[in-house]
């Protein structure tokens, strides 16, 4: 980050503190593709998704007296909007945890009906929908890395993971991916 | 950034992950989205506010009645002057008087919050 953008932050930071909606609102509208992102691939459902922006910019506002600038506003952010999405996932009662190992991930990450189903449709389609049945933990690392452009660093900073495990995630979640992509294209020439 | 250092996507499976992962959900917000968390947040910090008036309303209240007490005791006053005297003669009516008053201002705050909420 530019030190100009670090300075923008430093005094919208300091506006929203001093009581000043207007910055508040600024505030939001920069960061909100950052939240809609997270949230947007790491939940499911849509009826739950606004109200997951929502609170997360609620605890934005709340906690804000607490950032000191030790990373970028954007990783602080993006810190708490991965933490409301995996408290939410939870709460749903999803598979968050315990990540399977690749065999049993391979296995179970899509079964041959809805692999049918879904080679129908064109690659793009198909390969999102693939990366909507991998574990959380796999979407907010590609999340971060391909859509926010953030290094492996800053995501361990967000999920709390090890830069290692960051980058094994990274891996794993595109080989599945790219195994999806093989199998899907070998059937399409076939056809 | 790390993604410099490797190399593009050259065959088709690569170039069809990479461009699905960097596609952006399907999933907007609303044009006023940023309006209606401000607005929350403001109503949130009102609450916080009312609560903290009810706060000083207790204490002040505590204090007041502390302070008449200690005062009645400290001056030994008696009421048997003046105007005390006829309300000595009076005390339903006087009780009466005051939960009156109290309960009308209670009526009314509650069909103000009312009117203010339709309106």
């Amino acid at each position: 980050m530019s030190n100009d953008e670090m300075v923008d932050d430093r005094a919208l930071v300091s506006r929203v503190l001093s009581g000043d909606m207007q910055a508040f609102r600024t505030l939001i509208k920069k960061h909100e593709r950052l939240v809609v992102h997270m949230v947007g691939r790491l939940v499911k459902h849509d009826e739950d998704r606004e109200e997951l922006c929502q609170d997360v910019f609620m605890k934005v506002y709340e906690k804000l007296g607490d950032f000191n600038f030790q990373s970028q506003l954007s990783t602080w952010i993006a810190t708490i909007a991965y933490r409301q999405a995996i408290n939410h996932v939870r709460k749903k009662k999803m598979q968050v945890a315990d990540l399977p190992d690749h065999d049993s991930a391979l296995a179970a990450f899509v079964s041959p009906d809805r692999a049918d189903e879904l080679a129908e449709q064109d690659i793009e389609a198909y390969l999102l929908k693939m990366m909507d049945m991998l574990p959380v933990q796999y979407k907010a690392v590609l999340t971060l890395y391909h859509l926010e452009q953030k290094n492996y660093a800053e995501i361990g900073e967000i999920t709390k993971m090890p830069e290692g495990t960051v980058k094994n995630y990274l891996f794993r979640a595109r080989q599945l991916l790219k195994d999806k992509a093989t199998k899907y294209l070998g059937k399409e020439e076939w056809i | 950034m790390d993604m410099n250092n490797e190399e593009l996507p050259k065959d088709k499976i690569e170039q069809a992950v990479f461009d699905a992962l960097k596609s952006e959900p399907r999933f907007e917000l609303p044009a006023n989205f940023a309006d209606r968390v401000v607005a929350m947040v403001d109503a949130k910090v009102k609450q916080k506010e009312a609560q903290m008036d009810r706060w000083w309303l207790a204490a002040g209240i505590i204090s007041i009645l502390g302070a008449f007490i200690y005062a009645y005791a400290s001056v030994e006053f008696k009421p048997e002057v003046g105007v005390f005297t006829f309300f000595s003669g009076y005390g339903g009516l006087v009780i009466f008087g005051l939960v009156f008053v109290i309960a009308l201002h209670l009526v009314d705050k509650l069909l103000l919050k009312k009117s203010q909420e339709s309106g």
